[in-house]
């Protein structure tokens, strides 16, 4: 092993390690949310699983609020917070989803159109902030994806299970301001020798500092699915499937 | 905290029009909304005052427009405590929506929307077959199929405009789902007009599940053919329909131009 090759395994590890930063200041972030939610929803003394959208969605919206408001005014990284929960007592077919954006520091509620026979219905039940959390019962980060409905841009969503009255309701979740946080990772893969990708588990790029692959493009484009991934070092980077893709560059070590 | 931000389909549904006092376009504005849903069955209206301001248009001209949609059967006004006006949704709304707003629209105006639609839908699918995940495809896969499953226009309509949208996100393109949600307020309504017939369901559905194939396969090139030709068809089928039921004495213009 070369001093080359020592230098580029400690960068490496660093830039490991300061996007891991990131995704646990979501996690901690989000759970700063999850606990009072939880919190307040117990306190409220309703059986929760056992009420109807309506007056489930008006008890998140008077309990989450504070909450929510209060993690967009703190983290300039984050463009939205809510809860979104599905009335187990109304399984499939009702929805309760309370939000708040954050746009140029004012913070507006956002209603979303949750009427399932409305051409402009957000259906989430199969995104995977919500249904990744609810089957594993942990974090996810989802995307980048287009949020059509939702935000209607490139977006990146965290979720973290809701329970209430011992059962899972819902989740907790939060889009990161898309370019901001992204231009955080950048910087962190700006270190690394050679151009490096961060990708997630579907082989999308997060955050790149390859000219040509910019953030919500795949690694391998379909059509060269057969020919298989570009020739790079892969390493995880972080427990949630994601991973750096360090390209070979025509100056790198061969 | 400042007011309610609501959802794109209704800042297009409800921004100000550019074309300020006339009431044929209020009508089909508030028409579409109820025809997509977004203004549901029994649904309370905003106040003449806020929709005018919305809109921008003077408040007789909004007046006009509500007492039109109630000669429709779609709005039904109460008087009194708890009176306002409240949404209608009439078994035959969706093709004599589809009929108006395909009557309203000039020729060469029609034309434009539908070649828009198909550089919309063409752009979407060449980069969805490139940039799609799995998951985009499966669930491009199920609306086809449910497009070509629906039993009525109104629910085939609703399919064809999400598989669109859904396209287009597939694409990562912001842009191109902004503009499929701007074409499910402005071209999809009509759509209703040719899926009165199931076996154009079918075959829509058909046709668009070879779009989402070849999405999978990542042809580009022929995922973009495919679905410009289905657009070009619908467009020619709709403008078909159009000259057919375009009888003077029949159109649903207010105020001829």
């Amino acid at each position: 092993m070369t001093q080359d090759d020592v230098d580029q395994g400690t960068a490496v590890a660093r830039a490991v390690t300061r996007v891991r930063t990131h995704l646990d200041g979501l996690a901690a972030l989000l759970e700063g949310v999850r606990e009072p939610v939880e919190a307040g929803l117990a306190a409220a003394g309703a059986d929760v699983p056992a009420l109807g959208y309506r007056e489930l969605t008006a008890l998140l919206r008077e309990v989450a609020a504070p909450h929510c408001t209060a993690a967009l005014g703190a983290a300039p990284s984050v463009a939205g917070v809510g809860c979104v929960a599905q009335s187990p007592a109304e399984a499939g077919e009702a929805f309760a989803m309370v939000w708040w954006v954050s746009r140029n520091g004012v913070v507006s509620e956002k209603r979303h159109d949750l009427n399932p026979t409305s051409d402009a219905f957000y259906d989430y039940r199969d995104a995977e902030w919500f249904s990744v959390p609810r089957t594993t019962g942990g974090f996810v980060v989802a995307g980048p994806y287009i949020d059509a409905w939702g935000t209607d841009d490139l977006t990146i969503t965290a979720g973290l299970p809701l329970r209430a009255g011992g059962r899972a309701i819902g989740v907790v979740a939060l889009d990161v301001a898309t370019a901001r946080f992204v231009g955080e990772l950048t910087d962190a893969l700006d270190e690394l020798p050679q151009d490096a990708v961060l990708v997630n588990a579907d082989g999308r790029v997060v955050a790149s500092t390859a000219p040509d692959l910019s953030t919500g493009l795949r690694l391998t484009p379909r059509s060269r699915a057969a020919a298989g991934a570009p020739a790079g070092t892969a390493v995880p980077a972080g427990a949630r499937g994601w991973s750096l893709v360090l390209l070979p560059g025509a100056d790198a070590p061969a | 905290m400042r007011d309610v931000l609501s959802t794109l389909t209704r800042d297009v549904l409800f921004g100000p029009l550019d074309t300020p006092g006339r009431t044929e376009a209020v009508v089909n504005r508030l028409r579409t909304a109820v025809a997509l849903g977004v203004l549901a069955d029994g649904a309370q209206l905003p106040s003449e005052v806020e929709l005018a301001a919305q809109f921008n248009v003077a408040p007789g001209t909004l007046r006009e427009a509500l007492a039109a949609l109630r000669e429709e059967g779609i709005v039904e006004t109460r008087r009194g405590r708890g009176g306002g006006s409240f949404v209608r949704v009439p078994e035959s709304l969706h093709v004599a929506h589809a009929s108006a707003l395909l009557a309203s629209m000039p020729p060469p105006e029609f034309r434009d929307l539908s070649d828009w639609r198909a550089a919309v839908a063409g752009a979407s699918a060449e980069l969805a077959a490139e940039r799609a995940s799995d998951q985009d495809v499966g669930h491009l896969g199920s609306l086809a199929g449910s497009l070509a499953a629906a039993e009525d226009e109104a629910t085939a309509r609703r399919f064809d405009a999400r598989f669109h949208i859904a396209l287009a996100a597939a694409a990562q393109s912001r842009r191109l789902s902004t503009e499929a949600i701007n074409l499910q307020v402005t071209y999809a309504p009509m759509l209703a007009l040719v899926y009165a017939d199931p076996d154009v369901r079918r075959e829509g559905g058909t046709r668009l599940a070879e779009v989402a194939d070849c999405v999978r396969a990542g042809e580009a090139e022929r995922a973009r053919r495919v679905v410009t030709e289905l657009t070009s068809d619908t467009a020619r089928r709709l403008s078909r329909l159009r000259s057919r039921t375009a009888a003077p004495g029949t159109g649903t213009g207010r105020e001829a131009r």
